[in-house]
This record gives C-alpha cells, sequence and structure tokens, in this order.
C-alpha cells in the first residue's frame, strides 16, 4: 500500500510533487469540514502531475487540462466517500485514469462513425484500433523538438493497459507499487506491463534511440 | 545487465526526459467554476425530487381524507334535510335519531300548531340538530318508527334553544300536545282534556280526566315553560286521586 508521503522516483530522483507539511489526508479532512482553501491547496499539489498524466496520455493539451478539471471536481464531490487507507495520490490518479479512457472510447466511437476517422486510421499505427489526434498542439512550447513529438505520439499508441503504468511510473515517476495500486493489479503483474510498454515503444523508437542520443 | 534491460532503462530515460506541461493559470478556477455550476444543478433537481418523493404520499393522503370528508358533509348538507314550514317561530330544537321521527308533517291534523313547524331531520346520520337558535346533541337514536303526528318525537329531545327561562322555553301545553295530549294547564298541573287516538299518549293509557303533574320529574306549572334539553319518557298524573308513573311506551 502506497504511503501518503513524498514519493521517490525509480531513479531515486526527487518526483514533482511538492514538499508538503501537512499531509493529504489533513487537507482531505479540512475540506471535508468546510474550509475551501484545503481544496486549493490539494489542487495546487496535484494540478500540474495530473494534467501532465493525461496529456501523456491522451496527447491532447486542452482535453488533458479539461479531464483534468474533471478529475478534481469529481475528487470534490466524492470526498466524503474517500477512504484514507489507500494514497489520495492513488485515489486521483485512478480518477484521471477512468476518465482518460472513458475519453478514448468516445473518440473510437466518434471515428468509427465517420467517415473521415476510417481513412485516419488507415494511416495509424497504433497497435489496436486507435484514431491519432491529428489537431495541433495547444502549445508548441511544450513539445519543443520533433524527438519529444515522436515519443509523445508513440506513449499515445500504446494500448491504455501499457500506457498508463508506463506514464505513472517512467513519466510521473510513480513507484512500482502505487502504479499497481492505481491499476488495481499485483505488483509482478505491473511490472511486466511496464516491462511489455517499454518493449512495445522500443520498437517505434528504435530509430531514435540508434541516433544522436546514443 | 542484458541488452533488452538496456533498451528499457534507455526508455524510460527517454521518457523522463520529457518536459512536464503545467496546467494553466485559470485551472483552479475552472475547477471551482465548475463545482460551482454542479452545486446548483443538484440543489435545484435533488431537493426537488426527494422532496417529491417524500411527501408525494402523505400529501396524497391528505387529500384523499379531506376529499371524502368534504364529499360526505355536503352529502348530508344538501340531500338530508327538510326545509323549515311555516314561519318557523318555535324557538327549539329537535333532535332526532335514525329513521325515526315524522314522515309527512303536511298530513298532521295538527299541522297549524307551532310545534308542526319545527323543522325535522330525517337524516341518517347519528342525529343532527335544526334550529334557529343553538342546539345539542344528545346522541340518541332509535329504532322506532312510530309516526307522530305533531312532527316530532318528544322522547328523543327537545332544546329549548339555551335560553333564558321566559325566552326560550316550551309551554307545558305545547309539549303534551306533541304526543297527542290537549291539556288545560293551571298551577297544579296540566288536566288532559282529550287524547287524540292513535297517539303515543293514548298508546301510553293517558285518559281525559288525568292531570299530569311532572314531564321525566319536571313539575308542570302553566305559569313556567319548560327550559334547557328535555325528553318526555314518562308522566307523572293523578288520577282518580291516585298518583302514579305513566311510561310514554312504543308503539
Amino acid at each position: 500500500m502506497a504511503l501518503d508521503t513524498n514519493e521517490l522516483g525509480a531513479s531515486g530522483e526527487d518526483v514533482r510533487l511538492p514538499a508538503r507539511t501537512v499531509s493529504d489526508h489533513q487537507l482531505i479532512e479540512k475540506v471535508r469540514n468546510g474550509d475551501e482553501a484545503a481544496f486549493g491547496e490539494i489542487m495546487s499539489r496535484y494540478k500540474n502531475p495530473i494534467t501532465n498524466f493525461l496529456y501523456r496520455f491522451l496527447n491532447d493539451y486542452e482535453e488533458a487540462v479539461d479531464l483534468a478539471q474533471e478529475t478534481f471536481v469529481r475528487v470534490y464531490f466524492a470526498l466524503d466517500r474517500y477512504h484514507t487507507n489507500y494514497a489520495f495520490s492513488t485515489y486521483i490518479y485512478r480518477i484521471a485514469s477512468n476518465l482518460a479512457i472513458t475519453e478514448l472510447r468516445k473518440r473510437k466511437r466518434r471515428s468509427v462513425l465517420s467517415l473521415t476517422g476510417l481513412f485516419q486510421s488507415v494511416d495509424a499505427e497504433a497497435v489496436e484500433f486507435q484514431p491519432p489526434d491529428l489537431r495541433p498542439l495547444a502549445d508548441t512550447e511544450l513539445v519543443d523538438d520533433e524527438r519529444s513529438r515522436v515519443i509523445a505520439s508513440a506513449i499515445a499508441t500504446l494500448p491504455p493497459k501499457y500506457r498508463i503504468p508506463i506514464i505513472l511510473r517512467d513519466i510521473e515517476g510513480r513507484s512500482y507499487e502505487d502504479v499497481a495500486d492505481v491499476m488495481r493489479l499485483g505488483l509482478g503483474t505491473t511490472k511486466s506491463r511496464i516491462s511489455r510498454g517499454r518493449g512495445l515503444l522500443k520498437e517505434k523508437l528504435t530509430g531514435y534511440m540508434q541516433g544522436p542520443n546514443e | 545487465m542484458s541488452d533488452t534491460m538496456k533498451d528499457e532503462d534507455e526508455i524510460s530515460r527517454m521518457l523522463a526526459g520529457l518536459k512536464a506541461v503545467e496546467s494553466p493559470d485559470n485551472f483552479e478556477g475552472g475547477v471551482r467554476s465548475r463545482i460551482a455550476v454542479r452545486r446548483d444543478e443538484a440543489s435545484l433537481s435533488r431537493p426537488s425530487l426527494l422532496l417529491a418523493a417524500k411527501f408525494a404520499f402523505p400529501m396524497l393522503l391528505l387529500l384523499a381524507i379531506g376529499g371524502s370528508l368534504i364529499l360526505f358533509n355536503e352529502r348530508e348538507l344538501s340531500g338530508d334535510l327538510v326545509p323549515p314550514v311555516g314561519d318557523g317561530s318555535l324557538d327549539v330544537a329537535v333532535i332526532e335519531g335514525p329513521g325515526s321521527g315524522p314522515t309527512d308533517i303536511s298530513s298532521s291534523p295538527n299541522v297549524n300548531s307551532p310545534l308542526a313547524q319545527v323543522p325535522v331531520n330525517r337524516g341518517v346520520g347519528n342525529s343532527r340538530a335544526v334550529s334557529q337558535g343553538g342546539s345539542e346533541d344528545i346522541g340518541l337514536s332509535s329504532d322506532d318508527s312510530t309516526v307522530f303526528p305533531d312532527g316530532v318525537d318528544p322522547r328523543k329531545a327537545i332544546v329549548a334553544n339555551g335560553k333564558p327561562p321566559g325566552e326560550g322555553s316550551i309551554s307545558p301545553v305545547d309539549v303534551l300536545s306533541m304526543i297527542g295530549i290537549s291539556t288545560n294547564c293551571s298551577a297544579t298541573g296540566c288536566a288532559v282534556t282529550s287524547v287524540r287516538d292513535g297517539s303515543i299518549a293514548a298508546a301510553a293509557g293517558i285518559e281525559s280526566g288525568d292531570l299530569i303533574s311532572a314531564i321525566d320529574d319536571r313539575p308542570l306549572n302553566s305559569s313556567r315553560g319548560i327550559t334547557g334539553k328535555f325528553t318526555v319518557s314518562e308522566l307523572t298524573i293523578v288520577r282518580s286521586g291516585k298518583r302514579m308513573t305513566v311510561s310514554i311506551a312504543r308503539r
């Protein structure tokens, strides 16, 4: 079970979650008691990690922000039902993951119903059928070189069952245990999926791995 | 380290090297706006539904009870009363039980008597007071279907309007007339001058010449009327110098 403390990434580096003097659970208790400012503190802690997670999952900044905001709204109205036997980070990533998966399904339905979507899928390199998001990125500064764009696109083509743990582990820097909790999977299965996801990415990014960075 | 592990590490480093995006400046404001909107929606829809569900059954129950009461009362008020005849000058209330009382006032030989002008309830209810003035329901009921020529059954109850003696009283002559006795009252009582054939008094054995000294223990005095609520269930008479009590029997 994940602890509600600052996390260290796989390499021992400090991850993006900020240092905390008040635990998430204490903040939640304050929100339950009507302290709106405490909810602001929760948002300030998690808005960037959740937005980044959703952006990497959807490869669409506007949708990522929209779903991130929706994530916090869901959290707010579900705080009374939240059980503190899980880390809050696990809880909020799980909500964000579910929203992201639901969004993917909506995209699929839209695509199947649209001739344009069918034609686009011919060129898609998805492992499973998945219409790519061809809209221009909202902020080109966020992905400032071709390499980053290719990596982002490659991640977006992974099946969700590999995409979520890869993003949580390698981009968000969550521990294997945290990832397992979010996915509701055992630790071994989680590690296996992360490994498999990396293998799929390697196949897509072979040219870039043998490039000047090597 | 195997090639596979090296590749995985390489991929992991590439992913970790991606620049993290940040939420926009108005992120928290957007969340709070959505929360406010959802809260408004919830306050508009849920309570009304809950209230409707919560109070629908009691409200329906109350409406059903109220409706049945109104219908019942309307039926009683509209169909069961005999409108007053004559000038209604007699200041009394007559309380009748179900099925009792006269059926045809106009056929009474004494229809011109003031007592014949007393409106009578022929309703199906337990009892009902009909009067120009106040009334009192003593809740009597009777299966007796005797026809009283003068339009009332004095055995049930007569209320002299609750007025002070002299204002709301009924004279003994009138009361005895109701059961078929014509009298001539004095300070000692009312002397029976005649008894109408077929009347309840005749059935009880009252004869001409009897002196009625009391009605239900109320001493009769020609100078004083009978007040309050009273019945005529027995008469105290003096016959041939003997004092006796005659029950107004039912036929």
